[in-house]
């Protein structure tokens, strides 16, 4: 038979139905395009930490640690001048906020000395350097008190020209400073849509730091360039450092710094193969049903002579077309989106992960080439059972649907039972698969796929269980579209599975979002017991400029008003295996209580606690460092490293990498630190809370204390949360559209395709209002069915992403609680897709003459 | 010595200038190939216009070498931080008595690039900026490294002692190892090669100029404060990749401060520092003048044996290009053998650098190596050894031998 009659039937068959290929295209076009998103979303932050990394660690090879305050500056004089250790360069490092009129950046503050720069940091200090005309940079960073250079990105935000002045604000005092120089981009087409230049970013002389950080006579590290495998200098580079410092290599650095984001990238990625799964149901379904429509058009094309191989080959060529189409949009799509989510997930990674990127779209050709032929291949993969069922039949087999609906329902029970199988293996892979995050996610996604496999089975019993009723309420319309449904199964069995799909993603992430929030809140609840806070403002350095000192302690303890006292001092300890962060603890007994124990026992914690050296950990350092109370853990303090027994372990949400906390006391003994980052005070009853903030305030004149009270605080707690799952709601919010599209068009596709059943059905008597009656009850009753399948599969979800995913990739456990609201709204979210894919047909249904209609077909 | 040449015609710019451009622009400054040899370039579009930042600070403000002082020692061999520009400048020739000959150069430049107080009260605040250059002439080997440090005198990493001779910058180091200030140990290294030597004191002080006031160019204050040691007996170790030697030799010490710049019509400079073997010692240096005539500051001494010196004002000197060398490298000419004539003490020398390639090309680019010498000196035939610098070649026309 000629080919060229094959193609004329199949531009004939899209001419004619140009909504099916539309929709088919959009559908896969999305999953494509949140796939590529994702995916470069994922490329880009991943090369602005590695880029942040690079800014800040340069060519060291290694680098010199102190203690909690840093090292003394003269150390690096002294190893310098008198040791000749030339490779190696002074570095202060701080976050702080720059404000000009009125607008804020947070930036890294990088204190350097630029002489010793030369050798060490990517970015060439006065490559294209944009200065005030008749001032240059160089001798006013280096002679002038307060002079800083900017990048351009954050310049421009600023509006900061050359000269221009601005406000530096750190540890609650506002510093004037004037920008001599700005960095400028890097020049376009040195690597197309990657910008190498870091953002955020404000270099000073040494001095200028010290200064303005208040920390005269303190570095916060050396960098050093060794020899590469020359373990000797090591060792007498080692043996001149005093005990409060380390030589470590830059690479634990880079390593934590890895492991720090490996959890962000997984949960992402997680998320757009949820997407993609989704869309390739959605192609599956597509193509199926564009195949079973023609499946009387093939039978003939059969039986007037088409080989197996030529139509196989038609379907393909269509397949390949769609695909090819919808591929070129979804990535154009992704690109526009991943820009979008760009902007959500810079936020989150500066505020969760304390990093400061500025990452940019940078369009990876392998993400690109990666999602197209995941488009690609996704479509001819779903296209195989279609192209296998047009081929398989005999002619006289494919005019007849009753044939082709028969063994679908044949097949009901056989899916059912490797739906079985497959939970069962999806069930073995999460328990085998210990901690490995993406193991546990495959684990989910062969749950999620063996619930479709049960589709068929739970959507005859669930028919056959609501028909009676249905039946009761709507009459014949009801039991009709009922009837059909079950009827309908080849096509709707893939339309269900998309729909269940989608909505049990939404309903399982908002459950799980809901009880880590309310874990969340329940906890801080529990650990705020003070009535009032008093810190800096937050700018992530432990410098000790940035600290409250004894003074202030015991001004405020000295308050009529003041009744107790807590205390804390976050420090991060670099050691060679890693950075931990360090809480120490001055506590009055009333606070004892917020800390909850998951491990260890409170009445024998606190008395060992207070006077022994010994820590307690929280949840997540136990998880990750696979700590268990009674044993001991080295940490390194001013006198090298030393042992501490483990407690406990409790509860805590504040910090993904965990913190090792220990008493004040113990602490000053190790690391002679008289420093305190945070106060809790306890008030007598019945104290006005804004008198005493005016009160603590006017003790510490010349800095902006930050002042809160529990609820405040717990409220701003809670909005960081939020914030953090921004990116979470949008992925979660784009699967349901895409459910949406694929169910849309399987319904209106379903629907449209019955338009001569319907014909026959008005020529048989029945009114236009019925029609109206059956295709609406019919797609409801689809959208019903998927939602309800989807509730305890989204259920499902929820306890595994919480025991699962949460606890391999943070250590957190949270409660498990299923809110009736999330749940209803997913199950309306499916009732509202399948009932608005009804009105279209309905509309058409009611205007359409039903002998014009039987013609046609 | 004094003033490096400026890169450009029409700008004052100093030696200490270019200093301070280098420091500004590590690794960019200067190091693109000129234009072919014998094209004059302007190079005053630098990337980095470092320049500026002493148009608002006019050097009348620094202290200013315009008349003559009282020299006073040790204390003189200290910093004078209220002045611009100073440096230390040891070169030398030694050998190892056998099969191996060096020439070396430590020079420590001291740089103050503002009058306008520091702010701050860090002990890191800059006042004054410091750069050193190291070279070392391997000349039996045909070897020459350089190597160049900055930082600041601040913190302890580099500076100048008040009242002694004590310079140093990182681990690199001159200093006097006694009251008498006498010997000095010199010490430095990098990249492999390193030096620490002992300088004796030799022969007395030479004050240049009038009394020490070396006046540069017809421009009031254009001067600077200027004093030699012109044969310093030395000894000691140089280290050239793990291989040491014990040298002997002499040395030649340059200790010089002012506030002031090239003339405008200045374009650079020559200098010449010989060591002949009778024991007298010539130094002659000559400006190069954008009008090609002979500069009238250009000036000379003659140190004979009992350390008696005898000025040579600009036109007792005949000093002819016999022949020039290209660097590879940087594509810049420079002369490569002269002939010197002192009419006056019917001296006359043929003079040969020991190794063609002793260009420092650092941040900023200059020529200084060691020379060797043959010739007559009255009657007789003479030889000697000697260092020669040639500055602010490339930005213009390249030297034709004559």
């Amino acid at each position: 038979m000629a080919t060229g009659l094959l193609l004329r039937s199949s531009r004939r068959f899209f001419l004619r139905h140009p909504w099916q290929a539309g929709l088919a295209i959009t559908g896969i076009a999305l999953a494509v395009a949140v796939v590529v998103a994702v995916d470069l979303v994922n490329s880009s932050a991943r090369q602005a930490f590695a880029h942040s990394t690079e800014t800040v660690v340069g060519k060291a090879t290694h680098r010199i640690v102190g203690g909690p305050n840093g090292l003394d500056d003269r150390l690096y004089t002294r190893l310098r001048v008198e040791h000749g250790l030339h490779n190696s360069a002074p570095v202060i490092e701080a976050r702080v906020t720059l404000e000009k009129n009125a607008q804020r950046e947070v930036v890294a503050l990088l204190g350097l000395d630029p002489f010793a720069e030369r050798t060490f940091r990517a970015y060439a200090w006065f490559d294209n350097l944009q200065q005030a005309a008749g001032e240059g940079v160089l001798v006013p960073l280096l002679t002038q008190s307060n002079t800083v250079v900017l990048d351009g990105a954050t310049a421009n935000r600023l509006g900061l020209e050359p000269n221009d002045n601005a406000y530096l604000v750190t540890g609650g005092r506002r510093i004037p400073v004037r920008v001599t120089g700005i960095l400028a981009r890097t020049a376009a087409g040195a690597s197309p849509g990657i910008s190498l230049r870091p953002g955020n970013l404000l270099l000073a002389d040494l001095a200028t730091a010290q200064e303005v950080l208040g920390m005269p006579g303190r570095l916060n590290r050396i960098d050093v360039v060794l020899e590469d495998g020359d373990d000797d200098a090591q060792t007498r580079l080692q043996a001149l450092l005093p005990p409060d410092a380390a030589l470590l290599p830059t690479a634990t650095r880079t390593r934590s710094l890895k492991q720090l984001t490996a959890a962000f990238h997984t949960n992402l990625t997680a998320l757009s193969l949820l997407a993609l799964l989704v869309g390739m149901f959605l192609i599956y379904n597509t193509m199926t049903f564009m195949v079973m429509q023609r499946r009387p058009l093939l039978g003939r094309l059969r039986a007037l002579g088409a080989t197996r191989r030529q139509l196989a080959g038609l379907i393909a060529m269509e397949a390949l077309l769609l695909g090819l189409a919808a591929t070129a949009a979804g990535l154009v799509f992704g690109v526009a989106l991943a820009q979008g989510l760009l902007q959500v997930v810079n936020r989150t990674i500066n505020e969760v992960y304390d990093l400061l990127t500025d990452a940019n779209l940078a369009l990876s050709h392998y993400s690109l080439l990666k999602a197209a032929l995941l488009g690609m291949a996704g479509t001819l993969l779903a296209t195989v059972p279609a192209l296998l069922e047009a081929t398989r039949v005999t002619p006289g087999q494919a005019l007849l649907r009753s044939h082709l609906e028969a063994s679908s329902r044949r097949l009901a029970l056989p899916a059912a039972l490797a739906g079985g199988v497959a939970l069962a293996v999806g069930a073995a892979v999460i328990r085998l698969s210990g901690s490995s995050i993406g193991l546990g996610f495959l684990g989910i996604f062969i749950i999620i796929l063996a619930m479709t496999l049960l589709i068929p089975v739970a959507t005859v019993a669930l028919m056959a269980a609501v028909k009676p009723f249905i039946g009761q309420g709507f009459g014949i319309s009801g039991r009709y579209a009922c009837q059909s449904v079950t009827a309908s199964l080849s096509r709707t069995a893939a339309a269900l599975a998309a729909l269940m799909i989608a909505i049990a993603t939404v309903i399982g992430i908002g459950l799980m979002v809901n009880n880590f929030r309310l874990s969340v809140e329940r906890w801080l609840q529990q650990t705020l017991r003070a009535d009032m806070y008093v810190s800096l403002p937050a700018t992530g350095t432990t410098a000790s400029g940035h600290a409250l000192d004894a003074a202030l302690a015991a001004a405020i303890l000295a308050l009529p008003e003041v009744q107790a006292l807590s205390s804390v001092r976050r420090v991060h300890i670099e050691a060679a295996h890693g950075r931990t962060e360090l809480a120490a603890y001055g506590l009055s007994e009333v606070s004892w209580a917020g800390f909850h124990f998951k491990q260890g026992d409170a009445d024998r914690i606190w008395p060992l606690f207070q006077q022994e050296d010994t820590v307690i950990v929280s949840e997540p350092y136990a998880w990750r460092h696979q700590v268990q109370p009674g044993e001991v853990l080295e940490l390194r303090t001013a006198q090298g490293y030393r042992p501490f027994r483990v407690l406990g372990v409790y509860q805590d949400y504040g910090s993904d990498q965990g913190v090792v906390s220990l008493s004040r006391h113990t602490y000053q003994r190790h690391w002679h630190d008289d420093h305190y980052s945070g106060f809790g005070i306890y008030t007598y009853p019945e104290t006005d809370l804004e008198t005493l903030r005016r009160q603590v305030q006017q003790l510490a004149p010349q800095r902006d204390l930050w002042l809160q009270d529990r609820s405040r605080i717990l409220q701003e707690a809670l909005a960081v949360f939020d914030n953090t799952f921004v990116v979470t709601d949008i992925l979660r919010a784009l699967a349901a559209i895409i459910a949406f599209i694929g169910v849309f068009s399987a319904l209106l596709a379903l629907q449209l395709e019955r338009s001569r059943e319907h014909a026959l059905l008005r020529a048989m008597g029945f009114l236009p209002g019925q029609i109206r009656g059956l295709i609406m009850s019919e797609t409801g009753l689809l959208g019903l069915v998927a939602g309800l399948l989807a509730m305890p599969v989204g259920c499902l979800i929820t306890a595994l992403l919480i025991l699962v995913i949460n606890r391999r990739a943070f250590g957190w456990s949270m409660e498990l609680q299923f809110s009736t609201e999330v749940i209803l709204h997913g199950l309306s979210l499916g009732l509202v897709a399948a009932l608005l894919a009804g009105i279209y047909p309905a509309w058409k249904i009611a205007r359409a003459q039903p002998a014009e209609a039987l013609r046609r077909e | 010595m004094i003033c490096l040449p400026a890169p450009a015609k029409h700008t004052c710019r100093s030696r200490a200038l270019l200093i301070l451009a280098a420091l500004a622009a590590p690794g960019c400054a200067d190091r693109n190939p000129q234009n072919s040899p014998g094209q004059s370039t302007d190079r005053s579009a630098q990337p980095f216009p470092v320049i500026e930042v002493l148009r608002g600070d006019p050097a009348q403000s620094f202290a200013q070498a315009d008349q003559p002082r009282q020299f006073q020692f040790p204390a003189d061999h200290g910093p004078h931080n209220e002045y611009r520009t100073e440096w230390w400048y040891f070169t030398g020739n030694v050998d190892n008595g056998k099969d191996r000959r060096f020439g070396y150069q430590l020079t420590f430049f001291r740089f103050r690039p503002t009058l306008k107080p520091r702010g701050g009260r860090s002990h890191w605040r800059a006042e004054q900026l410091y750069m050193a250059h190291l070279a070392l002439t391997d000349i039996d080997s045909q070897q020459f490294h350089a190597v160049e440090r900055f930082s600041r005198g601040a913190a302890g990493l580099a500076g100048a002692r008040v009242g002694t001779l004590h310079v140093w910058l990182d681990d690199w180091s001159a200093a006097a190892t006694s009251a008498r200030t006498f010997p000095l140990r010199l010490r430095a290294g990098a990249d492999g090669i390193s030096l620490d030597l002992s300088l004796e004191q030799g022969k007395g002080v030479v004050l240049h100029g009038d009394n020490g006031l070396s006046v540069k160019h017809a421009e009031p204050g254009n001067a600077s404060y200027y004093y030699s040691y012109t044969r310093m007996p030395t000894e000691g170790h140089i280290s050239i990749s793990d291989q040491t030697y014990t040298v002997r030799g002499n040395s030649w010490m340059d200790r010089e401060w002012s506030s002031s710049a090239l003339g405008k019509d200045q374009l650079g400079w020559d200098w010449f520092a010989l060591q002949l073997a009778s024991d007298y010692e010539l130094m002659y240096y000559r400006f190069r003048r954008t009008d090609a005539t002979r500069d009238r500051f250009s000036y000379g001494a003659v140190v004979f044996p009992d350390g008696r010196v005898d000025t040579l004002d600009f036109d007792e000197v005949e000093l002819d290009i016999l022949d020039t060398w290209q660097s590879p490298g940087s594509a810049v000419v420079y002369p490569a053998a002269w002939r010197l004539r002192v009419p006056k003490h019917e001296l006359d020398l043929n003079i040969r650098p020991a190794l063609a390639a002793q260009e420092l090309d650092l941040s900023f680019r200059y020529w200084e190596g060691a020379v060797e010498l043959s010739g007559a000196f009255g009657a007789a035939a003479i030889d000697g050894r000697g260092y020669v610098e040639l500055a602010g070649y490339g930005a213009t026309a390249a030297p034709r031998a004559r």
